[in-house]
């Protein structure tokens, strides 16, 4: 894929920066990827992702589509090069897939999703307290082996919830864009003070 | 004449606490946001969809829209492109969120309105991308006694910190004087990711709204830097008033200034 003049206009800010470049940009736009969480969850992250141009996303709403027509209207007019679909079942093959753990709902189809296994790539955020987000480039690996309290009921959501929900979007962009040579398993958890972070070779 | 508020106002007590105007003079909720780019955008989403609301958001910025800040400053589209940030930003308000009152002003924060702005509103947010905004922000809010939230964005990294005027550190505390424009790198030069500025705009968002529910802002008298170059690291840190500032925060017996420290350059 190379870039058009208008494009690499449109995304000049990102591709100027340090390991994303013109590279990074084409893989993100190459790139397919499922997000799933509650629809206040999964709005802004959605908006961020479709922004910087990954390619093509399937969204999955926790507790239906109702009520986020007009936000996946939105997001489809934000960039004319990203296709966005909705969907109520377990994809198919994806780059990553970034699952936003807010509620019991999203719990549950986070729960259905990690067991697909044509996922390259996980990032999963748990609106917890303490905020968890686990990051797993491999895509033969689930959440949940590398780190078991990812996907266990949700209680009280973290006050930082919508922090963590825009983290662990960054952290879905730097892996589409190939930001990190070798990028490292990690769980990153937030205390509402500090992040810890674990790396699992 | 201003609105008035009620006395629980969050907003009210932080003025009151900072020795500021009586409760007579004082309305609620009323937040004024500098800068509507990579930063004020997050920060306008974030506060219109918070459960409850500002009453009214003044927007303030004098750059068009353009094609290169479609990636980032998601509320602005192709058909934007050309007209100015603050009315394009003000009719996706209306139409998301028409509850909310919005006074759109394309112009830029400077020395000839600031006072006046600032005057006009209970909390301030720092949206901007250049240093020399940030230290007017600063300096006028210290004067108005109105608090605000900062933030600066560059590259992979960001800051967040929200000053009480007269009781926490201020910008000139930690940072003391302006850098020199070959300092400091734009976002222009130095390139700005969408959701690393999404992060620090809902902090900043966010720390508006623990004003506004009579809740201590999280950041007053600390600065959380977030480093996304590698796995997240995001931490805040204890910043006191500096001895010889002029913002009145600093007092011999400060807890805080024992225990100041000193973060890295602001981003911008």
């Amino acid at each position: 894929m190379t870039l058009t003049d208008t494009q690499i206009e449109r995304y000049s800010r990102q591709i100027i920066v340090p390991r994303v470049g013109g590279r990074g940009q084409e893989r993100l736009l190459a790139a397919r990827i499922m997000l799933a969480g509650d629809a206040r969850d999964i709005e802004a992250p959605l908006a961020y992702l479709v922004g910087a141009g990954v390619g093509a996303i399937r969204v999955r709403v926790a507790g239906g589509q109702g009520g986020f027509a007009g936000r996946i209207a939105a997001a489809r007019e934000l960039n004319a090069d990203v296709s966005v679909t909705v969907t109520d079942e377990p994809q198919g093959r994806v780059d990553l897939a970034l699952l936003i753990v807010g509620s019991e709902a999203a719990r549950k189809v986070a729960d259905e999703i990690v067991t697909c296994r044509d996922v390259r790539a996980w990032v999963v955020a748990r609106l917890v307290a303490p905020g968890k987000i686990a990051v797993i480039p491999g895509g033969s690996t689930s959440p949940p082996t590398v780190d078991a309290s990812m996907l266990t009921p949700v209680e009280t959501r973290t006050e930082a919830a919508d922090f963590i929900a825009m983290l662990a979007a960054a952290e879905a962009f730097k892996l589409l864009a190939g930001y990190a040579e070798n990028p490292s398993r990690a769980i990153i958890e937030f205390d509402g003070y500090q992040t810890r972070v674990r790396v699992h070779p | 004449m201003r609105d008035t508020g009620p006395a629980g106002s969050g907003l009210m007590a932080l003025r009151l606490s900072t020795g500021g105007r009586s409760t007579t003079e004082v309305a609620t909720e009323r937040i004024l946001i500098v800068g509507l780019g990579g930063l004020g955008v997050p920060v306008l989403w974030a506060l219109a969809r918070a459960g409850a609301p500002p009453k009214r958001l003044t927007i303030v910025d004098p750059d068009p829209v353009e094609l290169s800040n479609l990636a980032r400053q998601v509320i602005y589209r192709s058909r934007d492109i050309g007209a100015p940030k603050v009315d394009a930003a003000a009719r996706w308000l209306v139409e998301r969120f028409p509850d909310i009152n919005v006074e759109p002003h394309p112009i830029a924060l400077d020395a000839s309105n600031a006072a006046r702005l600032v005057a006009a509103h209970d909390f301030v947010i720092d949206a901007t991308d250049s240093p020399a905004a940030k230290f007017l922000i600063n300096d006028t809010c210290i004067a108005a006694r109105t608090p605000f939230v900062y933030g600066g964005v560059v590259g992979m990294t960001g800051q967040a910190m929200t000053v009480i005027p007269g009781q926490t550190a201020c910008i000139r505390c930690v940072f003391e004087t302006p850098p020199d424009d070959d300092e400091t790198r734009s976002c222009r030069e130095a390139g700005i990711v969408g959701p690393v500025a999404g992060a620090i705009g809902e902090m900043q968002a966010a720390e508006a709204m623990r004003a506004c529910r009579s809740q201590t802002p999280l950041l007053s008298g600390k600065i959380l830097t977030y480093d996304a170059s590698g796995p997240a690291r995001v931490r805040i840190a204890a910043v006191g008033p500096r001895p010889g500032c002029g913002c009145g925060a600093w007092k011999p017996e400060s807890r805080d200034a024992r225990s100041r420290r000193e973060p890295d350059s602001p981003g911008n």
